[in-house]
C-alpha cells in the first residue's frame, strides 16, 4: 500500500481505511458466496475509484493492480474479487488500445504498416518486427488524455454489475436444452444459487418434469442441502435427499450431474465450495454420466491451478467430531472446498454459452488481458 | 381425569368379550387365539378392534343401547351428539373423526421412492412388526384372561404416560434364556412360566406398551398395511404365530431395533437363538425330528425376516443348519439329536467365524510393515482386530485413516477404539475422500457384508466410492472377509437389491449426537405423539373453557412424553410453539413427510464392482474377486 | 551462388550454436539463403524458399522440428506478400534481423522457464525423458528460485540424451538419478509429474518427441500423474498424425528381413558381450513417436500455459487468419 500512497498524497488515509475494512470483511467471511463477493468488490471498487487520485492512465492501472494484489493476497480463495478487478483492467486496457490506434491514425501515417496487425498470431512473434507501440504508450503517459478514464472505469463496473445480476437468465436458456423430461439429476452443490434458480426455472417456465437427487455434503453443507431440497420440493420438483455415501450406488440411475462452481480456472478445472464434489464427479466419470457445471462468466479466472492444495480451504474439526477424549484426540480433516479436474467435467454452461473445459482458456482470454494475470508488480 | 381413564379400559375389557361373542366375530379373535381359522380374520382389524371395543363398551355403558345401534353410532354425526353427555367420550370421538379425515390425506403422504419402490421401506417393516406384536400380545393377553386375570386390553391413548411409567418401574425378570434384554418376552416362553409370572409380567412387561400401541398405531403406519402383498404375508405369519419360539421373537425385536448390527453378530445371535429353539423343541407325534425340525425352523426364519432382510451370513448358516438336520439319523433319540445339533452350531460359529478371523488376520498382517498407512471405511470387526494385533502385539508403526459417513457413523466407534489402544488414527468423512487420498496411503482395507458370486462386494453404502477412488489412484484395495459371507447370488447394481434404512435418520443434522439407532417403538411413539398433539390442539380450540382445562392437563402430559421420547417434536403448525418450546434443535426437514415431492433415501449397502478390488483375504487365503465362485463350488458343499 | 547448400548451412548453424534449436536453424538457413540469393520478385522469393525448404526437409532424416521452422517462415512470407503486398519491406526485415530471431528464440525459453516455474513445488520428484533445452532451462530456473526438487532421468535410448541431461542436472546442483527406459513403469508411482520436451507440437495438441514419450504418456495417464510438455511455440507444426508412428518422413522402420547384412553379422555376436554401437546396429524402430493430446495435461509454452486445444487454435489462426 505504501506505493499507492505515494501516488496520491492527500486522500490515502481514507483509501487505506476503506481498503482495509473491505479486506477485513472478506477475511471474516462476512460476504459469502462468489456472487456476493463479486458484487461487493465491484461496489467497493466504484467507491475506491471515486476517492482515488491519479495523473495518467498508467497510474490508474497501477493503483487498481495494487489494490487487486492486496485483496488477492489477503483472501486468496475469494477468486471472484480478482476476477472482476481483472475484468475492469481489461476493459481499461481495451480503451487504451483504442486510443493508441486513434492516435496513430491521426498523427503518423508512416508507421501504420507496422501496427496495422498488432497480433496476427502470437506464433509470429518470433518473426515480428520490433514493437513500436510501447513508445506510443509511453508518449501517452506524458500527454493528458482526452478520454475520461474514471468515467470509463465506472461505466465498465456498472456494465459488469448488470452482467452478474442477470447471469441466471443466460444460463437457463442454454442449460434447459440439456435436460429431458423425467430425467434424474444429481447435484452435489446445494449451496449454489445458480443451480437452484436454474432448476426452478426449468420446472416453472418449461414445465419440465424431472427428479433431483441432492447429496448432503456432510458436515459443512448439510443444512444448506436440506433447505435446498425443501425449496425444490416446494416448487413441486420431485426431490430426494441422499447421504454422501449413496452416490456410487445411485449413479447408474442418474442422467446428469449438475454442479455449481465457485471459480473456474483456465485449464477447465473448477473449485467448489462444497467438499465431496470431486468424488461425485469421479463417480460420474466412471459411469460416463455427463457432468455439467453452471457458472457465471465472472467466476472464470485467468489463473492456472498450479498447486491445487494451495487453493483448498479447511474448516475446524468440531464439525467432524466435536467430543473427543482430550487425552486421545483424533486427527481429523475438514476441507470446505473441493477441486474438480477438467477431465471430470463435461461442459461449462455460462451466461454467454456452453463451453467444453478445453475451451475455457479462450473464453478467459477474451475477457482478461494476459498482462494482468499476475497482479504482483515485479518492477 | 386419570381416575376415569384408569377405569375405562378395565371396564371395556370386561365388557369386550361379551359384546363380541354375541355379535362380531372379528373381535372374537381378541380373546380366542387357539383356532387358526379365526385367526385368519384378524389382519387389519387387529389394529383397530381394541379401540373399537373400548368405544363400544363405553358407549354401551353410557347409553345402554343395543348392538345394532352401536354400529350406527359409529357414524360421526351421532357421535357428536353424545359428546355433550360425556366429556371423556367426546374427546375420543373427536380424535376418531380427525383420524378418519387424516386417513384420506395420509394415504397419499406415505411415500415410496420411485427408484426403490421394489424395496421394503422401514415404515412397512415397522407396520409389519406392529401387527405381529399386536397378535402376539393379544394371544398372551387372552391366555391370561383365561386364568381369571383382568387385563387392560385397551389402553386409552391419553393414558399413554401411565403406561410409560409402569414400564420404567419394571423389574427384570430372571429368565432361563441367553438374551437378557427382552427378558419378559421370554418369560412367556412356556405356558407354565406365563402362568406363574403373569401378574408380575403384566406390570413390567415391555409388551404392555406395545399392546397399548396396537390400539394407537399412527395413521400413517396403519396406511402401510393397505399394501395387499404385505397383508398377505403378515396374514400367513399370523396363522403360524403359535409356532414361533419366544427366543426368536426376542431376537426379531433386537434386530428390528438395530440392537444387534453387523452381519457376523447378527449371525451369531441367530445361531444362539436357534440353539435355544432346538433345546426347547419337542417333536410332535407321527413325525421325526429330521423332518419336522426344518419345517419348524422355517417358521422362526419367516418371522426373523420381518425384522430385517436376512444377512448373507444368516442365510448361509441357515442353509447349513437345515442340511445338518436332514442328515440326522431318524433313529437317533430326540435328546441326543438336539444336543448334537447344538454342539454342531457352536462348532460352526467357532470354525467359520472365530478361527476364520484369526486366519484372515494373520494373512492380512503380512501386508503391513513399519510405516504403512492404511485407509479403512466404516467399522469392521476383523479389521479392528487386525490393526490392534499389528500395532499392539507386533509393535508395528501403522497409521490408520478411518473414513466415515452419515448417518450411521460406525467409523467413530472404530476410530476412538483404535485411538484408545494407541493407534495413530486419522478420522475423516467420506466427503473429504479426495483430500485424504492425496496423502500417501499404502492400502485400502475394507470389510464386507457379503461377496457375491460374480465377484461384487456388497457392503456398507460408500464402500464402492472408496474402492473406486483408490483404484483410480492406484492404491490397492483389499477386502477382508470370512468365506461364510460368500453368496451364491449375483447382482449387477446397488439399486436392484438393497436394504432401506429409516429415512428419519437423515433428518437430524447434529454433529455431536449421531442419531441413536432407533427401533420402531421410539419412532412410533414420536409419530403417535405428533399426531396426537396436533389433534389435541385442534380440540383445544373447539372445547369450551371448562373442558379446556382438562385437555390442557392432557397436553402437559403429552409434553412430558415428548421429552421422554428424547427427540424433536415435529409439527408444521406454528401454533405448536408451546409444545415445542422444549426442543431447541429443530431440524429443517422435520416435516418432510408432509411435503409430497420431498423424499429421503437412506440405503444401507452398495455394490463394488470386482475391478476395483485387488484381492479378497479369506480363511482360505487370498484370492482375486474372480475366484469367488471357485470357493463357492469347492467348499460350500462341505460347509 | 549456386554452390550454396541449404542443408549444410542448416547443419552448420546447429553445430556452431549448441543452444540453437532446429526450427530456428532452419529459419536462419532460409534467411541466409535470402540474403545470398536476394530474389528480385515476390514470386521468385517464394519459390526459392519453397524449394529450399523441400530440399532441407528431404535431406535431414528427422525433419519434424525443422519443418515447423520452415512452416512459420513460409507462412510469414506468404502473409506479408499476399496480404500486404510489401514483400520488399518484408525481405528487408527478414534479412536485416536474422540475429534477432535467434535471440528471441532464446528469450522465449526464458519466458517458458518463468511461466513454468510454478509447476514445480518443493519435494517434487520429476520424471524427465530426453534432453530438451526448454525443460532444462525450466529446471535450472526452478533451482535458482530455491525450489527443492529431484529428477528421475530416463536413459532415453537409443540416444544418449538421458546421460546428457543427467550430467547437466548434476552439474547444476539438481539431484538426479538415471534409470533405464524400461523402468519407467515401475517407478512411476513415486513420481509427482512428468516433463518432456518436444520435437514438434502437432495440430491436435499432441507432441512429437523422442521415442518412448508415448509410452511414458500412457503410463502417466494410467497412474494419474500430470504429464507436461515444455516447448517453444515455434515448434508448433501443421501435422495431424493418427498413430504414434504416423509421421511424415518416417519410413516403415521395422526391418524383418533376414538378408540385412549388417544385422546378420551381428546376430551371431549377440550372445557374446558386445558394445552399444554394435547393438545399435541391430536395433531398428523409430526414433521419434507421437503422443496424442489425451495424454497431455498441459503444454508450457512461451504463449502461456496451453491446453492441447489451444495449440490447434494457434495453428488455425496462423493459417486461416
Amino acid at each position: 500500500m505504501s506505493s499507492v500512497s505515494t501516488i496520491h498524497g492527500g486522500s490515502n488515509k481514507d483509501l487505506n481505511t476503506i481498503v482495509n475494512s473491505f479486506i477485513d470483511k472478506l477475511k471474516r467471511r462476512e460476504i459469502e458466496g462468489s456472487y456476493f463477493i463479486a458484487l461487493e468488490t465491484l461496489q467497493f471498487l466504484k467507491r475506491f475509484l471515486s476517492i482515488a487520485r491519479w495523473n495518467n492512465i498508467n497510474e490508474l492501472i497501477t493503483i487498481i493492480r495494487q489494490l487487486g494484489n492486496k485483496i488477492e493476497k489477503a483472501q486468496p480463495t475469494a477468486f471472484a474479487c480478482g476476477n472482476v478487478i481483472r475484468r475492469i483492467l481489461a476493459s481499461l486496457r481495451d480503451e487504451i488500445e483504442e486510443e493508441i490506434r486513434d492516435e496513430i491514425s491521426t498523427t503518423s501515417n508512416v508507421s501504420n504498416s507496422t501496427v496495422a496487425e498488432p497480433m496476427i498470431s502470437s506464433m509470429f512473434n518470433l518473426l515480428q518486427k520490433p514493437e513500436e507501440s510501447k513508445n506510443i504508450l509511453n508518449k501517452l503517459n506524458n500527454t493528458k488524455s482526452k478520454t475520461d478514464f474514471r468515467q470509463i472505469a465506472i461505466q465498465s463496473i456498472k456494465d459488469l454489475i448488470d452482467e452478474i445480476t442477470n447471469i441466471n437468465d443466460g444460463i437457463h436458456q442454454i442449460a434447459i436444452d440439456l435436460i429431458h423430461d423425467h430425467e434424474i439429476l444429481l447435484t452435489p452443490t446445494p449451496e449454489s444459487k445458480t443451480v437452484l434458480k436454474f432448476l426452478i426455472k426449468a420446472r416453472e417456465r418449461n414445465n419440465r418434469k424431472f427428479s433431483v437427487l441432492v447429496t448432503e455434503g456432510y458436515p459443512n453443507n448439510t443444512s444448506k442441502a436440506h433447505e435446498f431440497a425443501k425449496k425444490l420440493a416446494s416448487y413441486n420438483i420431485d426431490t430426494t435427499i441422499i447421504p454422501d455415501s449413496a452416490v456410487f450406488a445411485l449413479m447408474s440411475r442418474v442422467g446428469k450431474v449438475i454442479i455449481g462452481t465457485k471459480g473456474v480456472f483456465i485449464n477447465g478445472g473448477a473449485i467448489l465450495s462444497s467438499s465431496g464434489v470431486s468424488s461425485v464427479c469421479e463417480c460420474a466419470h466412471e459411469f460416463k454420466t455427463p457432468v455439467f457445471a453452471v457458472s457465471g462468466l465472472y467466476k472464470l479466472s485467468p489463473l492456472y491451478p498450479y498447486d491445487v492444495n494451495k487453493l483448498m480451504e479447511y474448516g475446524g474439526s468440531d464439525k467432524i467430531m466435536s467430543k473427543m477424549d482430550p487425552s486421545n484426540r483424533l486427527d481429523t480433516i475438514n476441507p470446505i472446498s473441493d477441486y474438480v479436474p477438467p477431465e471430470n467435467i463435461d461442459i461449462f454452461i455460462t451466461n454467454i454459452g456452453g463451453f467444453a473445459p478445453s475451451f475455457i482458456y479462450r473464453v478467459a482470454w477474451d475477457n482478461y488481458k494476459q498482462i494482468d494475470v499476475n497482479l504482483e508488480d515485479k518492477e | 381425569m386419570s381416575e376415569i381413564q384408569a377405569k375405562t379400559p378395565q371396564e371395556s375389557k370386561e365388557d369386550a368379550p361379551g359384546t363380541s361373542s354375541t355379535s362380531q366375530p372379528s373381535s372374537d379373535n381378541t380373546t380366542k387365539s387357539d383356532s387358526g381359522k379365526k385367526l385368519s380374520n384378524k389382519e387389519l382389524k387387529e389394529l383397530k378392534k381394541q379401540e373399537k371395543a373400548a368405544k363400544r363398551a363405553a358407549k354401551k355403558q353410557a347409553n345402554g343401547i343395543t348392538i345394532e345401534e352401536q354400529q350406527k353410532i359409529a357414524l360421526l354425526k351421532k357421535e357428536k351428539k353424545q359428546q355433550q353427555r360425556d366429556q371423556q367420550l367426546k374427546q375420543q370421538k373427536k380424535e376418531q373423526e380427525k383420524k378418519n379425515q387424516k386417513n384420506a390425506i395420509k394415504t397419499k403422504a406415505f411415500k415410496k421412492n420411485t427408484l426403490f419402490g421394489h424395496l421394503e421401506t422401514t415404515e412397512e417393516r415397522r407396520a409389519t412388526m406392529l401387527t405381529l406384536t399386536g397378535a402376539f400380545s393379544a394371544s398372551r393377553a387372552s391366555k391370561v384372561t383365561a386364568h381369571g386375570l383382568v387385563v387392560p386390553m385397551v389402553t386409552n391413548p391419553i393414558s399413554n404416560t401411565n403406561v410409560l411409567t409402569t414400564t420404567a418401574l419394571g423389574t427384570p425378570v430372571p429368565t432361563p434364556t441367553v438374551n437378557q434384554n427382552d427378558s419378559s418376552i421370554e418369560t412367556q416362553s412356556t405356558a407354565e412360566l406365563a402362568r406363574s409370572l403373569a401378574a408380575f409380567a403384566l406390570e413390567n412387561d415391555q409388551f404392555q406398551i406395545v399392546q397399548g400401541m396396537s390400539s394407537v398405531i399412527p395413521n400413517s403406519i396403519e396406511n402401510n398395511m393397505k399394501n395387499s402383498l404385505l397383508t398377505t404375508s403378515v396374514k400367513e405369519l399370523l396363522l403360524n404365530k403359535d409356532l414361533v419360539h419366544p427366543a426368536v421373537i426376542s431376537l426379531t425385536y433386537q434386530l428390528s431395533n438395530y440392537k444387534i448390527v453387523g452381519s457376523i453378530p447378527r449371525c451369531i445371535a441367530m445361531l444362539e437363538a436357534f440353539q435355544i429353539v432346538i433345546n426347547d423343541y419337542q417333536t410332535p407325534q407321527g413325525t421325526t425330528l429330521s423332518r419336522n425340525l426344518t419345517n419348524y425352523l422355517s417358521h422362526q426364519i419367516d418371522i426373523l425376516k420381518k425384522a430385517r432382510p436376512l444377512s448373507v451370513t444368516m442365510g448361509n448358516a441357515i442353509r447349513w443348519l437345515k442340511q445338518e438336520i436332514s442328515h440326522i439319523d431318524p433313529n437317533m433319540s430326540d435328546k441326543v439329536a438336539k444336543r448334537e445339533l447344538c454342539d454342531q452350531i457352536a462348532q460352526f460359529a467357532r470354525e467359520k467365524i472365530e478361527l476364520a478371523d484369526q486366519l484372515i488376520l494373520d494373512n492380512a498382517s503380512n501386508h503391513i510393515k513399519d510405516g504403512t498407512t492404511i485407509l479403512t471405511y466404516g467399522s469392521s470387526k476383523v479389521l479392528t482386530e487386525m490393526i490392534i494385533h499389528n500395532v499392539v502385539d507386533l509393535k508395528k508403526d501403522v497409521k490408520v485413516v478411518v473414513v466415515d459417513s452419515r448417518p450411521l457413523f460406525e467409523g467413530r466407534k472404530m476410530a476412538t477404539y483404535l485411538r484408545s489402544r494407541g493407534v495413530d488414527v486419522m478420522y475423516a468423512l467420506i466427503t473429504s475422500l479426495n483430500n485424504v487420498l492425496k496423502m500417501p496411503i499404502d492400502y485400502v482395507f475394507l470389510g464386507a457384508h457379503s461377496i457375491l458370486s460374480n465377484g461384487f462386494l456388497y457392503s456398507r453404502a460408500g464402500t464402492a466410492m472408496i474402492a473406486m477412488s483408490a483404484k483410480r489412484r492406484n492404491i490397492p484395495v483389499l477386502v477382508c472377509c470370512e468365506s461364510l459371507k460368500f453368496s451364491q447370488r449375483v447382482q449387477l447394481d446397488s439399486v436392484t437389491f438393497n436394504e432401506l434404512a429409516d429415512s428419519n435418520d437423515l433428518v437430524n443434522i447434529d454433529y455431536e449426537n449421531p442419531i441413536e439407532k432407533r427401533g420402531s417403538q421410539g419412532a412410533l411413539l414420536k409419530q403417535f405423539i405428533k399426531e396426537r398433539t396436533k389433534e389435541k390442539e385442534k380440540i383445544d380450540l373447539e372445547i369450551n373453557k371448562q373442558k379446556g382445562k382438562q385437555s390442557n392437563s392432557n397436553q402437559s402430559k403429552n409434553n412430558g412424553n415428548n421429552n421422554n421420547g428424547n427427540n424433536s417434536n415435529d409439527s408444521t403448525d406454528q401454533k405448536n410453539g408451546e409444545s415445542n418450546n422444549n426442543n431447541n434443535n429443530k431440524n429443517i426437514l422435520d416435516d418432510w413427510q408432509d411435503i409430497p415431492s420431498l423424499n429421503i433415501v437412506n440405503i444401507l449397502y452398495d455394490l463394488t464392482p470386482p475391478e476395483y478390488i485387488k484381492k479378497i483375504i479369506t480363511e482360505f487365503g487370498a484370492l482375486p474377486p474372480s475366484s469367488v465362485p471357485v470357493i463357492l463350488r469347492e467348499y460350500k458343499g462341505s460347509v | 551462388m549456386t554452390d550454396f547448400n541449404i542443408t549444410e548451412t542448416y547443419l552448420k548453424f546447429l553445430k556452431d550454436d549448441s543452444e540453437m534449436t532446429m526450427p530456428i536453424a532452419a529459419i536462419e538457413a532460409l534467411v541466409t539463403l535470402l540474403r545470398l540469393k536476394n530474389p528480385s520478385t515476390a514470386a521468385e522469393m517464394i519459390n526459392t524458399i519453397k524449394s529450399a525448404a523441400d530440399e532441407l526437409t528431404k535431406s535431414i532424416p528427422n525433419s519434424i522440428s525443422l519443418r515447423a521452422g520452415c512452416d512459420v517462415f513460409m507462412r510469414f512470407v506468404l502473409k506479408n506478400t499476399h496480404l500486404y503486398g510489401d514483400w520488399e519491406n518484408c525481405k528487408k526485415h527478414l534479412i536485416e534481423n536474422g540475429q534477432l530471431f535467434i535471440s528471441r528464440a532464446k528469450q522465449s525459453r526464458k519466458k517458458i522457464a518463468k511461466m513454468g516455474v510454478d509447476f514445480i513445488s518443493d519435494d517434487d520428484i520429476i520424471l524427465i525423458h530426453g534432453f530438451s533445452r526448454a525443460v532444462f532451462s525450466l529446471l535450472t530456473e526452478a533451482s535458482k528460485n530455491f525450489v527443492r526438487f529431484r529428477c528421475i532421468v530416463t536413459e532415453s535410448r537409443p540416444t544418449n540424451q538421458g546421460t546428457q541431461m543427467y550430467k547437466a542436472l548434476i552439474s547444476n546442483g539438481i539431484p538426479a538419478t538415471l534409470i533405464v527406459d524400461s523402468a519407467v513403469g515401475s517407478i512411476l508411482h513415486r513420481v509427482n509429474k512428468v516433463f518432456v520436451g518436444a520435437e514438434g507440437v502437432a495440430e491436435s495438441g499432441g507432441v512429437i518427441n523422442l521415442v518412448g514419450t508415448y509410452s511414458i504418456g500412457v503410463l502417466a495417464k494410467n497412474a494419474g500423474k500430470p504429464f507436461y510438455v515444455i516447448s517453444e511455440s515455434h515448434k508448433f507444426v501443421r501435422m495431424f498424425p493418427l498413430s504414434p508412428d504416423d509421421l511424415p518422413g518416417v519410413k516403415d522402420s521395422l526391418d524383418f528381413s533376414l538378408t540385412n547384412n549388417n544385422r546378420h553379422a551381428n546376430v551371431s555376436a549377440l550372445n557374446e558381450g558386445m558394445d552399444d554401437n554394435e547393438q545399435n546396429d541391430i536395433l531398428c524402430g523409430p526414433i521419434v513417436d507421437y503422443t496424442t493430446q489425451e495424454y497431455i495435461t498441459a503444454l508450457i509454452t512461451d504463449l502461456g500455459i496451453l491446453t492441447p486445444s489451444a495449440v490447434s487454435e494457434e495453428l488455425i489462426k496462423m493459417w486461416y487468419d
